[in-house]
């Protein structure tokens, strides 16, 4: 009997022991989204019969002693704006239902390669901006600790099928806050490695100077592994950076203790004020990082309100680009909240754009200065815990400033970690940032977090609330 | 002019105050007669003095939908048009005194190099003023 919830890690062990079958494992969770996703509505698409070929391969390959690594045989899901070789890929869209691509992209390729069995595709907001919607060809996503809530976009199904225990990992995108949001509101870790880490190639573009692809997973260790397979040049994405690729899952052993963090507090103390639940679940970290033998102390910068402006009007108009005659065409076929959101960007003047860029070189610049002597950055990746339905209005993303844009608008590596659950049991978190491509740091302390805490050992109950 | 502030003043896209301004619309809760931002206001931000432009109304929203060739349905109009001021807002936080040579990051590089150089001209440019401050004793 397979257990309902297992991590890569432990699953990526048992299947290298052999005491783990690839084709057991991916039985097993296709047998829990068919109990399950009715509810969560978490796949646009399950790839059964494909998936449990590749399992079948995996398996072989195993037996005959050709392991390939911790993710060979692991059931993942991909967001639908991740393209794959004659699956239909769509953005969870009518503009694009009958969208077949005739390649993989460049990272489902290399989790491919790395073993993954890839088990469906995911919810996601439409084009990874417009949502919740009810109004698209599938449902949106919900969360798997209430399901009258809100999973986080835009990465909402994936962020409900790792939580639940329909995958084990899972693609995200994040132009901002997309990997992180959902991440926090679902209880995961997500990361949204730097610009350039991971090759956009094959992936939806929603804002090309602030497109993510990143990994989400139950842990940080997990992540570590999914990034590992992901990451690296592409010359295939223009913005890919040719860089070397670490060993993250061997920076996870090294001691967090020495790192030096600075917290930024205004940002959800007053900027964007986050809830009490919030504010003591990242004061409890604090501490944490302190009995880690970490050093925090408050850092200020720039208001929030400044960094998701500069992000969302960046944004907005890079998306209005990739839109734009599909918009005038077949406005209609858009869901409300993508097209309406979107329909704000013909407002934004060629000047708004070039300033939004300027803001931009100067918030960089800021950020970088004040990391000069330090490692990470902590702060709020939520102001609460997942809102319910009813309470996400349409124009939600403009109404309060961005907790998760200012790093998008930098391109740092930051990555969403659980901090803890309300007494009505929905998670909380924080986000640790570090400096550009050093995912390694971040990794090392969010991961030393998780072993310090019990936070991961608590998963949604069953049957699904 | 500038304004001088040591520290930065926090302010939403849409500040609670300004939301009092407009009475509501009946049916989605703003008035286009008085939408937008219809005198200059200012915004103290980091010691610079930004100047919001003159705010749409709601029949100027709907010619520059229009314009764009977007064909919006009747009932999206007027939620669209009243939340045109959050982009305004967000556009009036992007202008602010800079020079003329302020670059944008128009080439996105990838992070790091450009920032690092940047980093660096700032401790040589430091360090070079420190030490032409020291007496020849210190040195």
């Amino acid at each position: 009997m397979v257990p309902d919830f297992l991590t890569i890690a432990e699953a990526g062990a048992l299947i290298a022991k052999r005491d783990l079958s690839p084709v057991e494992l991916t039985q097993s969770r296709l047998a829990r989204i068919e109990r399950l996703d009715g509810q969560l509505h978490s796949f646009i698409r399950v790839l059964g019969d494909q998936a449990l070929a590749a399992a079948r391969e995996a398996e072989a390959e195993i037996m005959a002693g050709r392991w390939r690594g911790p993710l060979h045989g692991i059931p993942i899901g991909l967001k639908d704006i991740y393209e794959t070789k004659r699956v239909p890929t769509t953005g969870h869209s009518k503009v694009m239902i009958d969208h077949v691509p005739q390649a993989d992209a460049t990272s489902v390729r290399r989790l491919t390669e790395a073993g993954a069995i890839m088990l469906g595709k995911l919810a996601t907001h439409e084009f990874a901006f417009g949502g919740p919607s009810f109004d698209l060809p599938w449902p949106p996503a919900r969360n798997p600790w209430d399901t009258t809530r809100f999973t986080g976009g835009s990465s909402s199904g994936t962020g409900a099928a790792v939580a639940a225990g329909l995958v084990l990992g899972g693609t995200g995108s994040d132009t901002g806050g997309s990997i992180r949001g959902p991440a926090a509101y679902c209880g995961l870790a997500g990361l949204k490695p730097s610009y350039g880490r991971i090759s956009r190639a094959g992936v939806l573009p929603l804002a090309f100077s602030l497109d993510h692809a990143g990994p989400m997973a139950w842990t940080v260790e997990d992540c570590a592994i999914l990034l590992q397979a992901m990451a690296g040049h592409d010359p295939a994405d223009p913005a890919s950076a040719d860089r070397p690729v670490p060993d993250y899952r061997a920076s996870l052993a090294r001691e967090a203790k020495g790192l030096r963090i600075g917290l930024i507090r205004h940002f959800y103390e007053t900027d964007n004020q986050a809830n009490e639940a919030t504010r003591q679940g990242i004061a409890s970290a604090v501490k944490v990082f302190e009995d880690l033998g970490c050093s925090v102390r408050e850092l200020r910068v720039s208001p929030l309100a400044d960094w998701a402006a500069c992000g969302i009007v960046i944004m907005l108009s890079e998306a209005y680009a990739i839109h734009e005659v599909t918009l005038r065409e077949r406005f209609v076929d858009y869901g409300e909240a993508f097209r309406d959101r979107m329909a704000l960007a013909a407002l934004i003047t060629g000047a708004d754009y070039v300033q939004a860029m300027r803001l931009r070189r100067e918030l960089m610049t800021e950020l970088a200065k004040a990391m000069t002597d330090l490692d990470l950055v902590i702060t709020a990746a939520a102001p609460s815990e997942a809102p319910t339905f009813d309470a996400v209005s349409k124009f939600a993303i403009f109404e309060r400033p961005s907790l998760t844009m200012p790093f998008n608008v930098t391109g740092s590596p930051a990555m969403s970690v659980c901090c803890g659950y309300t007494a009505n049991g929905l998670p909380l978190a924080f986000q640790l940032v570090g400096k550009p491509f050093d995912e390694a740091t971040v990794l090392k302390a969010a991961h030393a977090y998780e072993k310090a805490t019990t936070w991961r050992s608590i998963r949604p109950r069953s049957p699904l609330p | 002019m500038a304004i001088a502030s040591a520290e930065p003043k926090l302010t939403p896209y849409f500040a609670p105050s300004m939301r009092t301004l407009y009475p509501r619309h009946p049916f989605i809760g703003f008035s286009f007669a008085t939408f937008g931002f219809t005198v200059s206001e200012t915004l103290e931000d980091k010691g610079e003095h930004i100047v919001k432009t003159q705010g749409m109304t709601a029949a100027e929203v709907e010619a520059a939908l229009a314009r764009a060739g977007l064909k919006i349905p009747e009932r999206e109009k007027p939620e669209i048009a009243a939340a045109a001021h959050f982009i305004e807002e967000m556009a009036a936080r992007l202008r602010r005194k800079r020079t003329m040579a302020a670059e944008p990051a128009h080439i996105f590089p990838p992070p790091g190099e450009p920032l690092n150089a940047v980093i660096q001209a700032d401790l040589r440019e430091t360090t070079r003023r420190v030490l032409g401050s020291l007496t020849a004793r210190e040195e």
